[in-house]
């Protein structure tokens, strides 16, 4: 049972929070709520995000060189859905930025945009990785 | 219950893959709008759980050609997406769908609305008669 996976590591607060606010990179409560309480699990999405996330984007950085919005949009949609299930707001709130900008065939901005969502994701990767290795110290996984 | 979870993102499918065996529901995935028409002919599900931007054609597409399916017309659709349009919702909604839910989806609610499903079925298993 998912309810039997909890770990020790669950109940301590976030540590990474984003520089100049108050809003933490992962929203603890979204991000095991999602996975209900299953750090197996949780483990094995953050190992497709960790591998899916670069070339998502790169799609979007060659999307915008080339005034592509499609690809620009289909890319931006996806990764802001992935991190949706972690909890990590700030990333996600910029990702649909991208999305909306995109979606209206605008890149005026895009750049800026686009730098801000790759620090924001990174941050998000390094949130989840010391996460897991911290949940992994301290409890007893799947 | 058998679902067929048309989902092309990786994790939002494995998610709800999870979240769905770990009660006892029967789950397909497929990752596309082509491969997920395909095994829903081949193999009737209970209740199709349907993203609506998917490479292969549109979760809307999916949709008219599911109303247009003698075989499949009577098989619920719940939508999940992380659209934001309210046309596409709206469109979606007058294609006959059984729900519509956000990402990340609500599994509370989730439940509830196959739940509902799973009533309707069992309900309709009970009055059949016998052959």
């Amino acid at each position: 049972m998912a309810a039997q996976n909890r770990s020790a590591a669950l109940s301590q607060p976030m540590p990474a929070v984003a520089p100049g606010s108050a809003q933490p990179v992962l929203d603890r409560k979204i991000l095991l709520s999602t996975v209900e309480q299953d750090l197996g699990l949780l483990r094995e999405l953050a190992e497709l995000f960790f591998a899916e996330s670069p070339a998502l984007l790169s799609q979007i950085r060659n999307g915008i060189q080339a005034g592509e919005a499609e690809s620009v949009e289909r890319a931006a949609h996806t990764l802001k859905g992935a991190l949706s299930n972690f909890g990590a707001v700030s990333a996600c709130d910029a990702a649909r930025d991208l999305e909306v900008l995109a979606r209206q065939a605008r890149f005026d901005g895009a750049p800026q945009l686009f730098s801000i969502l790759e620090r924001e994701v990174g941050r998000a990767c390094n949130a989840l990785s010391s996460f897991l290795q911290e949940a992994s110290r301290e409890g007893s996984p799947r | 219950m058998k679902v067929l979870l048309a989902e092309d993102d990786k994790i939002q499918s494995r998610l709800l893959a999870s979240h769905l065996t770990n009660r006892g529901i029967e789950v397909h995935v497929a990752f596309d709008a082509d491969s997920a028409w395909r095994a829903a002919e081949s193999d009737p599900p209970d209740v199709i759980l349907l993203d609506l931007q998917m490479p292969g054609g549109t979760g809307l597409g999916f949709l008219k050609k599911r109303n247009a399916s003698s075989l499949l017309r009577g098989v619920p659709v719940i939508v999940i997406t992380g659209m934001e349009d309210p046309l596409v919702l709206r469109m979606a909604e007058q294609h006959g769908v059984e729900s519509i839910f956000s990402k990340p989806v609500d599994f509370m609610l989730l439940d509830v609305s196959l739940e509902s499903v799973r009533s309707r079925l069992t309900a309709r298993t009970a009055v059949k008669p016998a052959t």
